[in-house]
């Protein structure tokens, strides 16, 4: 929780100004790694833009750059790194676990990496986990892993996505309800 | 080593980072749209790996975005299930899971291709004398 902490570091006053500059700089750093690798600088803009205020109060900046840093170093054989930052993304946000595997098939090739990269994944998870552990004991994760469970399934899903057809069509009642902080949809 | 060689090398130098940012774009967008709750937001996830796509690919995915923030102005109507908002809605949706068709077949040609490459490589990388020999078996 680090990205949403630092801005604190002027006061409440300067919280939004700050954060609003993480992001920037988060942004021109992903720009340049982007360059590094030969990506099109242009398409990142120009994906950016439609997605408009989301981009800019959204917390999932801070994950992609993360993983995009990974993958620099990745693309640099440098996967010790790679599997570190990897994991600073696995403990802001849980989709860079996904990409591990594109991580462990490089490591095939680069054997040599193995240990000290399943070590630099698996470390600052043990320690911050642990941490989380001792001071709230384990029913903070329990109840992480209850809450996400319990979770249905979002209006704008892909899942959704034939509910919503058949009742543009006529054929079901949908009932939509407001859950987990966001909106559910089930068949009536 | 020929001019084909230096060609081919070349596109083996520029394709490694596309391999990689590629296959982590489609293994993004598989979590998204297989997951249960695909906020808007989670398209952010994607963009840092949009820059390694091809023009098709990031046009499908711009589209995408607009369609999403097209629909996130207009949120009350989807809640209430205004059929315009809905089919914009299931618009996008079929538009990223074309965008995952298109790249996943991308992606397995570039891998061919590489593969397709390196062969060619490790054949002009033998001695004349055998390639010779080769040629007249």
């Amino acid at each position: 929780m680090i990205f949403l902490s630092l801005p604190n570091i002027f006061g409440e006053k300067y919280y939004t100004l700050i954060y609003y500059g993480l992001v920037a700089i988060c942004l021109v750093i992903i720009a340049y790694l982007i360059n590094k690798m030969g990506g099109k600088m242009w398409a990142m803009v120009a994906s950016i833009l439609p997605i408009g205020g989301l981009f800019w109060d959204r917390f999932d900046i801070f994950p992609a750059f993360l993983t995009m840093l990974a993958i620099f170093l990745a693309s640099r054989k440098n996967l010790v790194l790679a599997s570190f930052f990897i994991s600073l993304g696995f403990l802001t946000k849980l989709y860079p676990i996904f990409l591990m595997p594109i991580i462990a098939v490089m490591l095939l090739s680069n054997r040599k990496q193995i240990l000290n990269s399943v070590l630099s994944f698996s470390l600052p998870i043990i320690i911050i986990l642990g941490t989380i552990i001792a001071y709230g004991g384990k029913n903070g994760l329990v109840s992480f892993a209850n809450y996400q469970g319990k979770r249905g399934i979002a209006l704008d899903s892909i899942q959704a996505m034939p509910l919503l057809w058949q009742n543009l069509r006529g054929n079901n009642e949908l009932i939509i309800t407001y859950n987990h902080s966001s909106y559910e949809v089930k068949t009536k | 080593m020929n001019s084909s060689s230096h060609i081919i090398t070349a596109a083996m130098k520029s394709k490694p980072n596309n391999l990689i940012a590629r296959s982590c774009f489609l293994v993004l967008l598989f979590v998204v749209l297989t997951n249960s709750i695909a906020s808007p937001q989670f398209l952010m996830w994607l963009v840092p790996f949009v820059a390694f796509l091809t023009t098709v690919e990031i046009t499908m995915f711009i589209g995408a975005s607009s369609l999403t923030w097209i629909y996130t102005k207009y949120w009350d109507d989807v809640v209430s299930l205004q059929p315009m908002a809905i089919s914009i809605l299931i618009f996008r949706n079929i538009i990223l899971i074309l965008l995952f068709v298109v790249s996943a077949v991308l992606l397995i040609k570039q891998i061919r291709d590489l593969k397709g490459h390196r062969k060619l490589l490790r054949g002009n990388r033998n001695p004349p004398n055998e390639q010779a020999g080769r040629a007249r078996i």
